[in-house]
């Protein structure tokens, strides 16, 4: 069953005097339990498609299904809520969040949901990061931690709420080859152990090699 | 305890224009707080005059006779006739306008200025003056015209040496000799009504001062304890009816009183004693509401410039909180609450900077229309820290930094939270 | 100037536009401040037409022998008149012999700073031309013209004047001196000289005018008072002296204390022959009761403006840093390709001295466009436009001045900074 579809989406961005097609009529379906790689050249609207799937932009036509539900015009309330149970996002340049430590920058997607005790999120969140091997790093500020580390708390952030797909923006862009492969090894893991559904936008023909498929794009369409 | 963190943080990381921003609230506050308190001494009830609310003042007369006119104080008898017998009132006093200068001094010694006011029983019922020894005139006492005087603590340590008690004491008020019959503790003497350094029986007093000199005039002023819950306006429209009939009396005579909306509070009082116009309801009040909002307006511009660049440093972190679910008005609300406390910083820091500024400077500050004192008096007259603490003053801040606040954060917080947060993420605001 | 520094404040719009709201509002009301403060200034500065340093002022009073008050008016006989007469005569004969003091004199409504007034008028009849100045009238035994050293119209000094009062003639002032309205014709008092003027329109009193004075002013501030004065001499050894209230001294320069001292040593403040003395102050007490209103207007007025200035620099510093911290990759790239210290820290400058000028320039079209309003109602000013405009011109200068300094410091602190950034560096960073 398909947990990511998009039906015939296009995205235009609009100013004054210029109008840009970031994307032209994309069809996709993501499997749940896949750990799909999209590529292509910088430009091509893979970012802007992945914020599509992330729900944090809006396509200008076409609709976005996931897990069944259909996305199209619902309020800003309600993506909210689903974005916060279903959806986890690693950024390439990891966006933590520089005044919070680490335990705060993890626990950021269960601060929007309620039901939950203090504790209960705490524990959760320490699992978490001791499963990251980063159990001594709890109350670390960001500037205090090298970029694989960031990179590893900024995974933990985006597993934390338990969502079923996270969304990887070039998780290893900014990381040496050495703590790529780590990151890499992560994500896989993550994706066989725990069954996530992964959708990753990279530049690295070697990485997207190993993962289930590889989707391609140029100049807004998908070619592949 | 997140907003704090997230304070602390900025403090450190951003220090010039975090502390921008609270310097810049805490002077729009120091100004407005400021004015406020000096503006709201007149609202403030302190002992003596802790009913304050209550207590009403009347107008003296302002009489045309054929080609002339005049204003004055009123004659005992006339003062009588005008304000005795009002519905509403609980007690009224008739006592001097203001204290008089006397020179007072003991047997031998040398003479100095000071205030006397001339009072009846009634007046020590309107007013708590704290008595610390003896004690208030009674009915008989002021009626009999005897020599008694009640002294200010200060007034009795000035002219005697330290004694266990000071009743029964000699004092010369204008060459004459005067019993001590009490001692109160000092007024503050923007309390401009209840200060003086000596009391005396207005009975005793006509004997010294004319107290009376025409059928109109004299130096009464009466002063008027409502009862609880009675408005204003009620005395008001009786003593208008008081007036309408006196000058259809008086037709014949043209002779013509005219009516100035008294009795007064003591802020139309303040407004308006010393001439001969009827206060002017609320003009006062709506000038210092426009200033306010000025006062306001300008920091709020300069803080929202800042407030905007402090958001636009943190635009991808809150598209990131919206990735993982957070919704827009939870972002509004918390910009709105991290900057609010922000603001009450500011806002302390400014209530403290006035509260030290009045209590040292306020005397260069406070214009004395309507108040008697003296130029010793007028250099030394500063409110107590009393007059200044009133739950109104507490309110007043709170709403005056919420609606810093929202003027200066309001717009901006609206617009981080719209924001696409993809766009956010990548920082793409940051050139713009 | 360039076109370059116009575009860029064209593209900082938003931000703009909300700093020259901010210049623009406080312009105004710095304006309006310091127009207000400028005029009490130029008010004070007319002459007071009296000298009131070293000038000490008492109350007298007169005791009965029961301690009551005693006055003229309730006077049984002459016999009484004298005793108390010569109380007076003797008290002013030991104060003159004071060594501290230079003169003294007595007085009623004759001092400045004293906000009764005994207006009234003059009037000269030449035929069937009639002739009226109002005055305030002051009433002194000639001493007084040195006590309160009265400054002649006609260059004459304080002891010529006082020879004209022990004359029994009388000083008087033009009412036009003070020329806060401006009156179209003016008639020349200085005719009056030498002629009988009736008192108060009651034929029986009549009095010879023997000099011209300036006008002896209430109050510093005081505006727009159309009464001239007149100093109505009182022979000391007349039944009317009795009527004077006030003693006015004129101690030696410095000798300040010794007279207060000795003034409180006297035994005989309350006089055994039931003349008392009280409220001895310096006038400057007097000045500082009756002017304070007008001072406490002035120092609020004074701590708004200084506070405005500091909103705004702090405004400016903080919109400015914000701008030179956004743009410091421009200003390295700049400065990689040739541009001097100088330059960088000239455009931030100019760009906010811009800003400054497009509020000025707001403010003076809107201060055009509500001229009236703002003569008749927000400055209650009397005066003719003329007189107002160059107030107004003047004021506006004086804001424009001000504002442009805060700004110098306020963006100046942030473009020393921004001229301080080391490209190399800056764009490594990037």
């Amino acid at each position: 069953m398909a947990i990511i579809e998009l039906e015939g989406i296009e995205k235009v961005y609009r100013t004054a005097d210029i109008e840009t097609v970031a994307l032209e009529n994309v069809n996709l379906s993501i499997e749940k339990g896949e750990f799909v790689s999209i590529m292509g050249p910088s430009g091509c609207g893979k970012s802007t498609l992945l914020n599509i799937i992330g729900l944090l932009d809006k396509p200008t036509k076409g609709r976005v299904i996931i897990s069944g539900k259909d996305m199209t015009g619902l309020s800003d309330k309600t993506l909210s809520k689903f974005r916060n149970e279903n959806l986890g996002f690693i950024f390439q340049s990891f966006h933590l969040i520089p005044s919070l430590d680490v335990m705060q920058n993890v626990a950021l997607p269960l601060t929007y949901r309620s039901g939950e005790s203090g504790s209960d999120r705490r524990r959760r969140v320490k699992d978490v990061l001791e499963r990251l091997g980063l159990g001594n790093r709890l109350h670390h500020l960001p500037s205090q931690l090298s970029g694989g580390q960031c990179q590893r708390v900024a995974i933990a952030r985006a597993i934390a709420g338990n969502p079923e797909i996270i969304l990887a923006d070039e998780p290893t862009g900014n990381l040496d080859s050495h703590m790529g492969a780590e990151v890499m090894d992560l994500l896989h893991k993550l994706n066989r152990e725990e069954g996530r559904t992964i959708v990753m936008v990279t530049h690295n023909e070697e990485q997207s090699r190993s993962t289930d498929r590889i989707i391609r794009f140029y100049d807004g369409r998908r070619i592949q | 305890m997140n907003y704090i963190r997230q304070i602390i943080f900025e403090m450190r990381h951003h220090p010039l224009m975090t502390w921008l921003s609270i310097i810049g609230t805490a002077i729009a506050i120091f100004l407005i707080m400021s004015d406020y308190m000096i503006a709201n001494i007149d609202n403030v009830s302190v002992s003596p005059e802790s009913r304050r609310s209550r207590i009403v003042y009347g107008y003296g007369v302002d009489i045309y006779y054929p080609e002339i006119n005049g204003s004055s104080c009123l004659s005992n008898q006339f003062a009588h006739e005008m304000y005795d017998n009002l519905d509403g009132a609980e007690l009224i006093s008739y006592s001097s306008y203001d204290a008089f200068e006397q020179n007072m001094t003991t047997k031998g010694g040398i003479p100095e200025i000071r205030k006397v006011k001339a009072v009846d029983e009634n007046y020590w019922e309107i007013y708590d003056y704290n008595f610390e020894e003896g004690k208030p005139m009674t009915k008989e006492e002021v009626e009999s015209g005897i020599r008694n005087v009640i002294l200010t603590r200060s007034t009795a340590e000035n002219f005697f040496s330290k004694q266990e008690s000071y009743l029964g004491r000699e004092i010369m008020i204008d060459g004459k000799s005067w019993t001590v019959s009490g001692i109160i503790s000092d007024i503050n003497p923007l309390l401009d009504i209840s200060h003086s350094d000596a009391f005396i029986s207005h009975v005793a007093a006509g004997k010294l001062n004319e107290m009376t000199w025409s059928p109109y005039m004299g130096t009464y002023l009466p002063i008027i304890l409502m009862k609880e819950g009675v408005d204003i306006s009620h005395l008001k429209n009786q003593i208008k009816n008081r007036y309408d009939a006196f000058n259809a009396k008086h037709k014949s005579e043209d002779i013509r009183l005219v009516y100035h909306e008294q009795p007064w509070s003591i802020r139309e009082r303040h407004a308006t004693a010393g001439t001969n116009k009827s206060p002017e309801s609320g003009g006062k009040d709506k000038m210092r509401l426009i200033g306010y909002a000025i006062l306001l307006l300008v920091p709020a511009i300069n803080l929202s410039s800042m407030t905007r660049s402090r958001m636009r440093q943190r635009v991808s972190e809150i598209g990131l909180r919206r990735a993982f679910g957070c919704t827009r008005g939870r972002i509004v609300a918390d910009l709105l609450t991290e900057n609010f406390i922000l603001t009450l910083i500011g806002g302390a820091i400014g209530l403290t900077l006035s509260i030290i500024f009045i209590t040292c400077f306020s005397n260069y500050f406070i214009s004395y229309v309507g108040m008697w004192l003296n130029s010793i008096e007028l250099t030394k007259a500063r409110p107590s820290f009393m007059m200044l603490f009133s739950w109104r003053a507490f309110a007043a801040i709170v709403v005056f930094c919420l609606l810093l606040n929202i003027f200066s954060a309001g717009i901006p917080a609206l617009k981080a939270a719209f924001t696409n947060p993809a766009e956010a993420i990548n920082g793409l605001n940051n050139h713009k | 100037m360039s076109r370059a520094l116009l575009s860029q404040i064209k593209n900082d719009w938003k931000e703009n536009i909300w700093l020259v709201i901010e210049l623009l509002v406080v312009a105004l009301i710095i304006w309006w401040l310091v127009l207000n403060i400028l005029r009490t200034y130029k008010d004070s500065q007319y002459p007071l037409g009296a000298d009131i340093e070293n000038v000490y002022a008492a109350d007298i009073s007169y005791i009965d022998e029961n301690g009551e008050k005693w006055n003229l008016e309730s006077a049984t006989s002459i016999e009484e008149c004298r005793v108390y007469g010569s109380g007076l005569h003797a008290m002013l004969a030991r104060i003159r012999d004071l060594p501290s003091v230079e003169s003294a004199a007595l007085g009623s409504n004759a001092l400045p700073y004293i906000f009764s007034h005994m207006g009234g008028g003059l009037t000269y009849i030449d035929g069937k031309d009639t002739t009226e100045v109002y005055v305030n009238q002051r009433h002194m035994s000639p001493e007084g013209a040195k006590v309160l050293k009265l400054e002649s119209a006609s260059g004459l000094t304080p002891d010529q004047l006082q020879k004209i009062l022990e004359q029994g003639l009388i000083l008087f002032s033009d009412p036009q001196d003070i020329d806060i309205i401006r009156q179209s014709e003016k008639y020349d008092v200085s005719k009056l000289i030498g002629k009988d003027l009736i008192v108060n329109g009651d034929p029986s009193q009549i009095v010879k005018a023997g000099g011209l004075i300036k006008t002896i002013r209430r109050n510093d501030y005081e505006l727009n008072f159309t009464s001239g004065t007149a100093v109505i001499p009182v022979d000391e050894h007349q039944v009317p002296i009795l009527q004077m209230n006030t003693l006015m001294v004129r101690v030696k320069p410095g000798r300040e204390s010794d007279f207060e001292k000795s003034m409180q040593s006297e035994p005989t403040l309350i006089n055994p022959q039931r003349v008392a003395l009280f409220r001895l102050r310096p006038l400057e007490h007097d000045k500082l009761l009756t002017t304070w209103n007008n001072e406490v207007t002035n120092r609020t007025y004074s701590a708004g403006i200084l506070f405005l200035l500091i909103i705004v620099f702090i405004g400016l510093l903080g919109t400015f840093w914000y701008r030179v911290y956004l743009r410091t990759p421009e200003i390295a790239v700049r400065k990689s390709f040739g541009a001097t210290d100088g330059d960088i820290f000239r455009r931030f400058v100019s760009e906010a001295l811009l800003l400054l000028l497009a509020a000025l320039v707001l403010a003076i079209c809107l201060c055009i466009a509500l001229i009236d309003k703002l003569n008749a109602g927000l400055l209650e000013y009397p005066a003719s436009f003329e007189t107002w405009e160059w107030d107004f011109a003047l004021a506006g200068l004086f804001t424009g001045a001000l504002m442009a300094l805060m700004i110098l410091i306020g963006v100046g602190i942030p473009a020393w900074r921004a001229m301080k950034i080391q490209p190399a560096i800056a764009l490594k960073e990037e």
